[in-house]
């Protein structure tokens, strides 16, 4: 295919959201469906198409690039406008727009009767369109542009519904968090644009190969930077905080960005800078620890929360930990394998969420939920499914990548750093097993259900087949050879001390391991929270302060808003009130009050006596002529 | 009888009109002191144009005279207008130009 | 004898110009400015200037004096008009004084070392006839606006003397 038709990728979603957005007024409901659903299954077709060719093509001559024209140049650096796919932007590109599609066509069904339709699919168009851009993009600028405006869709998204202000406050956050990592991102470009004078992925893969003059800490500084950036935009800890209450947004949009795409891009784009990354460990040992962290974190925060969807929130970030605990293990190709299966597996279950909370007419709470197997089948077991694949059963997708990150994990950092990692997928069974309940067990909802419609669940079908299907990507197992990590063709990093046969044996152990332990933790934790529904909460009411904490995300919301909120708060009072009243206000106040009290000490020569007017003239009349006539030398 | 005598004389007339111009409260008189001045004023230039030949001189002081006519005509009318108001022709007591 | 009669002249113009300030009655002043103003047109007539000292008694005592004591006749200022100078005496005299020094200081100053010849008299002055021409030609331009200045007084005296008779 010709490489120019990469901006079709781009050019598809965008008329989207033009034709929606200009035109979409005065078209019926199902003509702004079929227009956005159409812009991007059009956009899926040409990528699928250049998948095709991909495959086809042989390993080294994969890459398909295009450039527009050159947006910035100033000597050595070039900042251009252009495409790059290569076989990782070509997995990101799939899951991007295979999800996204089926996201929009759920979306037909799920947003029927919203008065904001319209704008929800310009909005999500407009998603689309951003985050091809930022996958596409071969320079960090580009990606800069496709970041910043995801996080703007992202924004209008969880705001979407804007009269709820809980909504809009989410929204803010979520921008103001990110811009956080945003800083550090903005500074390592700046970094990477004085030592190197390049912005351009392939230039500054050569560079940093090669020999350099630049000193190692610097390299460490570019990459712990460009990390803030990911940190914020995938929410790990401690930029996290926004993705709980990103919730606010309606249900696909969660899907969509929260899940599957967006929160993926910090994990991309540490893929991109896998040159700078392999010449610094202390960043990779620095990307796996924060990953670790969050991923315990958050499940255990997970584990806390009663709305479901929250449940759903600290699951992504906690999984996007152990993407990261990949990356910073070298093992690349594991963290792209299991953003491709969470992405599947998360969008599911987080569709699944909102066709039970549609059918619930809103009911979020898990504990005002249950039996809803008899009613829902299709969906529960979809959702089933989902869960299963996120707790790591064999053999559905999430089983093989959750695997592939935790020996990643061992081969790079050793057994403690395997059991914590491991502790923190036990949780995730646990709380996977807590939302069985959401179908089983007795009911405790009333009413009437509202079934999901068709284009609400037939998306969750195929999701459900990918769930228990993308595993296959992962095979040959027990090899760093898999096929999708042939396909990616990621240098392979770093690999682990030992000979190779030892390393065989304790991955298939560990392995075999962790899948046991797994399934008995999810069915006691299935047991369990069936039968004791009112432990709903985890164990809630005999350690009520134990489950407020982690209902509290332990307390990190009130620590952000007393180290920074406040202080902000009060340096804004302080600068309206006293600066900008008192001192500003003042000036110019006062500089009014000057003039006019000159001119009422000027008015007081203005006596009305005839006298002083005559002395004045006088007086003047002298001072004139004697400088006239000293001027003309006559003194 | 030299150039001096007749500029000093007009200086000492000019320095007692104005001497006079502030020490005065009638308004009628101020106007006589203005007069004063401007024929002291004339005298000079009479001075002047005796001691430098040329005709500029007596033209000026023609043009002054002119002028000091018409401004007494005017200021005159002015006074009478001032009296019809305010019944009182003492300017320190007439303070319309204040502030 | 030119010179007598110029100090005579002179002592009687400076005593007549007191006369005007010091006079409590404003009639009187008037007279001392007419006294004044004759004794000024003998001093042009002294300095060879006799068309300016005729159109000085035409023209000041005959118009203008007369107008002024039209005036006092017609405000019948009867009594005196003030007793006492503007503020104290000490707070008007400053401003008379010190007008009166610094038009003698700068004069003095003016007329330094570098003017005219300090103390010859020239030859005769330019005769009426030189003026009269001059007058129509060279001046003719100042001549003409005196004219326009004129009517605009004339103009504005009726105004202001029209206005004051409609509010009485």
């Amino acid at each position: 295919m010709n490489p120019e038709s990469l901006w079709l990728l781009l050019v598809f979603p965008a008329l989207g959201v033009l034709v929606n957005g200009l035109a979409g007024r005065r078209f019926p409901t199902p003509v702004i469906a079929a227009v956005a659903v159409a812009s991007v299954g059009l956009s899926l077709t040409v990528a699928l198409g250049f998948f095709l060719e991909m495959t086809a093509a042989a390993p080294a001559a994969r890459t398909v690039a295009t450039t527009l024209y050159t947006w910035l140049a100033d000597g050595a650096l070039q900042i251009r406008v252009g495409l790059l796919l290569d076989p990782l932007a070509m997995v990101m590109v799939l899951v991007v727009l295979g999800i996204a599609f089926l996201i929009h066509i759920y979306s037909t069904g799920y947003m029927r009767g919203d008065g904001g339709y319209r704008r929800f699919f310009v909005y999500l168009n407009l998603f689309v369109f951003f985050m091809l851009l930022l996958v596409l993009a071969d320079n960090l600028i580009l990606t800069f542009v496709g970041w910043e405006g995801v996080g703007l869709c992202s924004y209008l998204l969880i705001g979407f519904w804007h009269e709820k202000k809980s909504a809009c406050d989410a929204g803010r956050k979520a921008f103001i968090v990110n811009r956080i990592g945003d800083c550090g991102f903005i500074l390592g470009i700046l970094l990477i644009i004085v030592v190197f004078e390049t912005v351009d992925y392939r230039e500054l893969a050569t560079l940093v190969g090669g020999a350099h003059g630049a000193a190692p800490g610097m390299i460490t500084l570019m990459a712990l930077l460009l990390f803030m950036g990911a940190m914020g935009k995938s929410a790990q800890f401690p930029l996290h905080v926004w993705l709980p209450d990103a919730m606010e947004g309606p249900t696909p949009v969660s899907a969509l960005i929260h899940a599957a795409t967006m929160v993926n891009a910090g994990v991309y784009l540490m893929c991109r800078i896998s040159p700078l990354l392999a010449q610094s460990p202390e960043v990779l040992a620095v990307i796996a620890a924060v990953g670790l962290i969050t991923a315990v974190y958050a499940a255990l925060s997970a584990l806390g929360q009663r709305d479901i969807k929250r449940v759903l929130a600290y699951s992504t970030v906690s999984q996007i930990g152990y993407m990261f605990v990949a990356v910073g293990s070298g093992i690349y190709a594991a963290g792209i394998f299991h953003l491709v299966t969470h992405g599947i597996f998360k969008g599911l279950l987080f569709l699944g969420a909102g066709a039970v909370i549609h059918a619930l007419k809103g009911e979020q709470d898990i504990s005002r939920m249950g039996g809803l197997f008899r009613e829902i089948p299709a969906t529960a077991v979809a959702f089933i499914a989902g869960l299963l694949a996120l707790a790591g059963v064999f053999p559905l997708a999430g089983f093989f990548s959750k695997d592939a990150v935790l020996w990643g994990g061992y081969e790079h950092f050793g057994m403690n750093f395997w059991l914590i990692a491991f502790a923190g997928a036990l949780i995730t069974a646990l709380y996977c097993g807590k939302l069985f309940a959401v179908f089983f067990g007795e009911k405790r909802y009333e009413g009437h259900l509202h079934r999901p419609a068709l284009p609400v669940v037939a998306p969750l079908v195929i999701l459900a087949a990918g769930a228990v299907t993308a595993g296959l990507l992962g095979l040959p197992m027990f090899t760093k050879d898999t096929l999708l990590s042939r396909f990616l063709a990621f240098p392979v990093a770093l690999s682990g001390d030992g000979p190779e046969e030892i390393m065989h044996k304790m991955e298939i152990i560990l392995t075999i391991f962790s899948g046991a332990v797994i399934v008995a933790v999810l069915a006691a934790a299935v047991y369990l929270f069936i039968k004791n529904r009112d432990r709903m909460a985890v164990l809630g009411d005999d350690f009520p302060n134990a489950a407020s904490l982690l209902a509290g995300g332990f307390g990190l919301d009130g620590i952000n808003d007393i180290l920074l909120v406040r202080p902000v708060r009060m340096t804004a009072r302080f600068c309206a009130r006293i600066i900008d009243s008192r001192i500003i206000d003042g000036m110019v106040n006062g500089a009014g009050h000057l003039a006019v009290l000159a001119g009422r000490l000027l008015a007081a020569l203005q006596t009305g006596e005839i006298g002083h007017y005559a002395f004045a003239v006088l007086a003047g009349t002298f001072i004139v002529l004697g400088t006239a006539l000293y001027f003309a030398g006559l003194f | 009888m030299t150039l001096y005598s007749f500029v000093g004389l007009g200086l000492i007339l000019f320095a007692v009109g104005a001497a006079g111009f502030f020490l005065r409260r009638n308004a009628v008189v101020l106007l006589l002191c203005i007069e004063i001045m401007l024929n002291a004023v004339n005298l000079i230039f009479a001075a002047f144009a005796r001691y430098l030949y040329g005709t500029e001189g007596q033209v000026f002081i023609f043009i002054i005279m002119t002028v000091a006519a018409a401004e007494a005509a005017v200021g005159l009318g002015i006074i009478i207008a001032l009296y019809g108001s305010h019944r009182t022709l003492d300017m320190s007591i007439i303070k319309e130009l204040k502030g | 004898m030119e010179t007598v009669i110029f100090w005579t002249l002179s002592t009687l113009a400076v005593v007549a110009a007191l006369a005007v300030v010091f006079f409590k009655k404003a009639i009187n002043g008037v007279m001392s400015l007419l006294a004044f103003m004759l004794v000024l047109a003998g001093l042009y007539v002294l300095m060879g200037a006799p068309l300016v000292a005729f159109f000085q008694v035409i023209v000041y005592v005959g118009a203008v004096l007369v107008l002024f004591v039209f005036v006092v006749m017609l405000l019948n200022l009867k009594e005196a008009s003030v007793r006492k100078p503007f503020a104290a005496l000490a707070g008007a005299a400053i401003p008379a004084v010190l007008s009166a020094v610094g038009v003698a200081a700068l004069a003095w100053l003016a007329l330094g070392e570098r003017t005219l010849a300090k103390g010859a008299f020239l030859p005769p002055a330019p005769g009426i006839r030189q003026l009269a021409v001059d007058l129509f030609t060279r001046h003719l331009l100042i001549f003409e606006l005196t004219s326009v200045l004129l009517f605009a007084a004339a103009v504005g005296a009726i105004v202001i003397s029209r206005k004051e008779k409609k509010e009485s």
